[in-house]
């Protein structure tokens, strides 16, 4: 079975004015479909920006990243914007909604972007909201709902084109513990229905869902003891 | 100058005119005066609303900021003196550097008037007088769009400065 | 969701940005339109009151018209032009200053006008009273036409006495005083604010004028049939007459635009220029704040997938909208201070009632709209650009932690 996602040798360094700093160090991650990754570590170790790397958004400065088989390094920018569209969902920190639209149609958004009909659009946004528990706060605006509830409409956006894979950075890291548990569930019910996930994370909650467990390091990866 | 008056009489068909500015408000050069004072004042009216928006926009974006600031105890009064000293020190650079604009591309604007016209009569000046004008104008005038702009967010509660 | 539908979200979620946007673009838009009215305005207005005069050209004894020279033999020169087949009718026009004694007010400084028989109706309109060729005025007094502005100056009716003695030049004239009847009162067509208008016949002309023989004239006004052009009689009159200069309507035009309006042309050019300048620089900078106040927000959009296109083409429209806008709102505005502004220029010494400065035309509306866009999609090249190429990563990182 072909991964999702397979780098070798991943390398990412920053130039600084201080010097060049080095985020990621010959890193190797092989992910297969409908896994669940949880990805450790003290911050400025690495973590997002390996996952920048997995989800196209940044490139190495060295080594290979495939994507479904894809070599990424060729891919220009309009194609890796692609699959961030269709095959990748993001799911942040801060959860970066747009203020001046709801909850529906900050789901929409994806969907519009990848020409889907207004039907269509409207039984997936429907089907998403359901899913996140917040069907009944569906006209609401992000400054009308609370961490919890903006972070389950961002994941509901994030899965709105189907993507294989999702992608979440710190996904609970401004919520509370009952919220996060609550995030947390919500990741399984996402993994059980078949689509991979990597989680970069401190909290240990959510760590402990996953399937696997590594611990990125000064820019290295391994696994969890 | 009597004599100055009489001349005309004295010679027939001289006329006697006089080289200091003209009181008649429908001279020519008043009357242009006036236009070019209307155009000023357009030209202010428009570029003040801009400046609103911006003060507007840079409000906003410290409202966070604001929110922090007025949670640990500082006084609104305090914000606002801030945000003056802030605004008169841009609004300052702002005006010096239109006065500075103006008196370099007043060069400029001669030379291409006397080639259009051949004549070696100026066509803009910038005096001390005008740029003091332009600068005692500017000034509070920036002041006060900034003022204006934090203004509404210093009357709002702490909590709705430092919520979503 | 639509780019344009998201622009006006946007815009609508931050009204008093975007209101205060699209006034300041609403204000400067005005003056352009302005501007662009005032390139032309004084040329157009300028020959609209010498192509409804009747007449399309005009024959004078010096080339330096406009300024004035006298044109001697005028009855003959006038009728020599007559005999040409090219000319429908011909006109002398005669011109002189005078002062009127009307008891009870001060001397009147009046602008003495004589115009061919025949041709009174296209010099002037009569609203109250007969004009000089009608039948009936009486025969021992010279007869006048006076303007409306000297009839209520001097509290002046068909009937009354006028009294007026010719000046020589701006001293005291030892002229004798004339004693003229009015008959009349109109509008004339190049009345402006200088002295008023009173128009009588050639005898009572060369009586005021006290000269023996005075054939003297301004103008000669020549109108051509309608089966040639002022250029073809400009032409015969040349050929005919070597000892008078005749232009067309458009020459003159031509040489006052040179001369005279070219103030007001340069003007216009540089204000037009600097306000597009000044509208470019706004909105760019308007824009380019709100972009940088969204970067978070843009990046997360970039790393969902939503192309640089789709960025792009937001931005635009949201270009669009403030300066659709206001370029929009600025017409009427603009039409208005247009009033304005001519009403300031037209205080301008011997500017007659006809001309204006500020003329709408329908494709300066057009030229209008279309320097705005212009402007506006020009403002969001770097707006654009900033938000296009942002570093996704970098950028989410930067946000994250601030």
């Amino acid at each position: 079975m072909t991964p999702i996602v397979e780098g070798r040798g991943l390398t990412r360094t920053f130039p600084m004015p201080s010097g060049p700093v080095t985020a990621l160090r010959e890193v190797s991650f092989q992910m297969a479909p409908a896994e669940y990754v949880a990805i450790t570590g003290p911050s400025g170790c690495g973590k997002s920006t390996l996952l920048h790397l997995l989800g196209c958004v940044d490139a190495p400065t060295s080594g290979s990243l495939l994507f479904e088989g894809r070599d990424v390094a060729r891919l220009s920018e309009s194609d890796r914007s692609r699959i961030r569209l269709t095959r990748v969902g993001f799911v942040f920190q801060r959860f970066f909604l747009l203020p001046m639209l709801d909850a529906w149609e900050n789901v929409e958004l994806p969907q519009a972007e990848m020409g889907v009909g207004l039907a269509a659009r409207r039984a997936r946004t429907r089907e998403l909201l359901d899913y996140v528990g917040l069907a009944d706060r569906a006209r609401h605006r992000p400054s009308q709902l609370s961490g919890g509830e903006m972070q389950r409409v961002a994941i509901a956006r994030a899965l709105a084109n189907r993507p294989a894979l999702l992608l979440a950075d710190e996904p609970t890291g401004e919520l509370d513990e009952d919220t996060g548990e609550q995030i947390a569930d919500l990741f399984d019910r996402v993994h059980a229905d078949g689509t991979a996930i990597v989680v970069v994370t401190h909290n240990p909650v959510l760590a402990r869902r996953a399937k696997r467990h590594l611990v990125m390091t000064r820019g290295a990866l391994g696994a969890h003891r | 100058m009597a004599w100055l008056r009489r001349l005309p009489r004295r010679v027939p068909g001289t006329r006697v005119a006089s080289t200091a500015p003209s009181a008649d408000p429908n001279d020519l050069f008043v009357v242009l005066d006036r236009f070019h004072w209307a155009i000023a004042i357009v030209t202010v009216a428009g570029s003040t609303a801009f400046l609103l928006a911006l003060m507007v926009m840079r409000a906003e974006q410290r409202r966070d900021i604001i929110g922090i600031l007025r949670l640990i105890g500082v006084s609104s009064r305090s914000i606002l003196f801030e945000v003056l000293l802030e605004g008169l020190l841009i609004a300052v650079a702002g005006a010096l550097f239109g006065v500075l604009l103006a008196v370099a591309s007043q060069g400029a604007i001669n030379r291409f008037f006397q080639w259009r016209f051949d004549t070696t009569l100026v066509f803009v000046r910038v005096t001390a007088a005008i740029a003091w004008k332009a600068v005692a104008f500017a000034v509070p005038l920036g002041v006060a769009a900034g003022l204006a702009a934090s203004w509404t967010l210093l009357r709002r509660s702490v909590v709705s400065l430092v919520g979503r | 969701m639509t780019s344009r539908a998201l622009a006006w979200r946007t815009a609508a979620a931050e009204p008093a940005r975007a209101g205060l946007a699209i006034a300041g673009v609403a204000v400067i838009g005005a003056l352009l339109f302005d501007m662009l009215m005032l390139s032309q305005g004084l040329l157009v207005s300028f020959r609209k009151m010498l192509d409804t005069s009747g007449y399309d050209v005009r024959v004078v004894a010096s080339d330096a018209f406009p300024a004035r020279v006298d044109l001697t033999n005028a009855s003959a020169i006038a009728a020599d032009i007559a005999g040409l087949p090219e000319v429908r009718q011909v006109t002398i026009v005669r011109t002189d200053r005078a002062v009127v004694l009307v008891p009870g007010h001060a001397p009147t400084d009046v602008a003495l006008l004589n115009v061919s028989a025949g041709a009174e109706r296209q010099g002037w309109r009569v609203v109250e009273g007969v004009d000089l060729g009608a039948l009936g005025r009486p025969e021992s007094a010279a007869p006048a036409v006076i303007s409306r502005p000297l009839s209520r100056a001097l509290g002046l009716a068909p009937g009354s006495p006028l009294p007026l003695r010719a000046l020589t030049s701006d001293a005291a004239s030892a002229l004798p005083i004339l004693r003229f009847t009015v008959v009349g009162i109109a509008d004339f067509q190049f009345e402006n604010d200088g002295p008023h208008v009173l128009a009588t016949t050639f005898e009572a002309f060369q009586r005021a004028r006290a000269s023996v023989s005075s054939d003297v004239a301004d103008v000669i006004l020549v109108a051509s049939r309608s089966s040639t052009d002022a250029a073809s009689t400009v032409a015969a009159i040349a050929g005919r007459r070597k000892d008078v200069h005749a232009f067309s309507n458009d020459q003159i035009v031509e040489r006052f635009n040179e001369n005279g309006f070219a103030y007001f042309r340069q003007i216009s050019f540089v204000l037009s220029t600097i306000t597009l300048g000044f509208a470019f620089l706004l909105v760019a900078t308007l824009l380019t704040v709100a972009v940088n106040q969204r970067l978070g927000q843009v990046a997360a959009l970039r790393a969902l997938g939503v192309s640089r296109r789709r960025i792009a083409s937001t931005l635009v429209w949201e270009s669009a909208l403030l300066v659709g806008t206001g370029g929009l709102l600025s017409l009427p505005l603009g039409w208005i201070l247009a009033l304005v502004l001519d009403r300031i220029l037209r205080d301008m010494p011997n500017i007659p009632d006809a001309l204006h400065f500020f003329v709408f035309e329908p494709r300066l509306a057009l030229w209008h709209l279309a320097l705005l866009a212009a402007t506006g999609l020009a403002a969001v090249v770097y707006p654009v650009w900033v938000a296009t190429r942002l570093p996704i990563a970098a950028t989410l990182r930067l946000e994250t932690v601030s």
